[in-house]
């Protein structure tokens, strides 16, 4: 490796910047958008499971009635 | 996975690297925001480097850390975690730079033949005219020879993440390291 290559490895930590101030709140804006999108996305689930539950509720008591009229 | 004291990362000492992954597992705001501001700065020197725009850094960077606290589950501890946000940092870099503009790599034609210098530079260069002699570098050669030098790729790595070939990226970093020489030069540091 060549002594300029060196040079530059040597001072990669001169090129430390920090970033605009406004980033973090751009990234925690992203993350919490993220975050709603999940509990939406979980919030339909139980909703979607409590509607399966409802439907085999009523399909099992339309069974049993059905089965006892039958007799 | 590798177990650190992390009193560098400004944090609880009693928190090791483990301990701190599990909780940005958990998604926890203030663990993000302390890793954020440990890394901020240099993982933003890194977009820097590759994109010449301040702006364009700094929405690759968010665009990086999004990735890093949202896929932090896909780090699986066999590198540094410093290493791993790194890639991700140059990997957001080079989608931002081909969006901006193709990466264009003129000169790969040629074939031209590395001098095997061994000049030292003395003088005491601020991080600015670093930084400026970068910026005069074409995208091109200023890419490979950040993925070279300062990532430390090898040429086929290089190749294959800039879908170029072996013989192009070597023409590049040895264009790239001309150039810088006549520029150091010019400005007389050599």
């Amino acid at each position: 490796m060549s002594d300029l290559f060196e040079f530059f490895k040597d001072n990669e930590s001169k090129l430390f910047e920090a970033p605009p101030a406004q980033a973090w709140t751009k990234l925690e804006k992203q993350l919490e958008r993220k975050r709603r999108r999940k509990r939406r996305g979980i919030r339909f689930l139980q909703l979607g499971a409590v509607v399966v539950a409802i439907l085999l509720l009523l399909m099992i008591g339309y069974g049993v009635v059905a089965y006892l009229r039958g007799r | 996975m590798t177990v650190i004291a992390v009193s560098s990362l400004h944090l609880s000492p009693v928190l090791t690297e483990e301990q701190i992954i599990q909780r940005l597992c958990k998604q926890d705001r203030s663990i993000q925001k302390h890793v954020y501001d440990r890394y901020a700065p240099l993982m933003f020197s890194v977009c820097r480097r590759y994109l010449r725009s301040r702006q364009d850094a700094e929405e690759a960077m968010v665009s990086g850390f999004y990735k890093v606290f949202s896929q932090i589950e896909s780090f699986l501890g066999a590198g540094s975690f410093e290493g791993w946000i790194r890639r991700i940092m140059v990997n957001e870099s080079l989608m931002k730079l081909r969006k901006v503009q193709p990466i264009d790599f003129p000169g790969d034609e040629f074939q031209p033949v590395d001098q095997q210098d061994h000049f030292s530079i003395e003088a005491d260069i601020s991080a600015r005219e670093i930084m400026e002699l970068l910026e005069e570098l074409p995208p091109g050669y200023r890419t490979v020879f950040n993925l070279y030098v300062l990532e430390g790729f090898k040429h086929q790595e290089i190749a294959d993440t800039l879908g170029i070939s072996i013989n192009t990226s070597k023409s590049q970093l040895i264009l790239a390291k001309d150039r810088l020489r006549k520029l150091l030069t010019a400005k007389g540091y050599l």
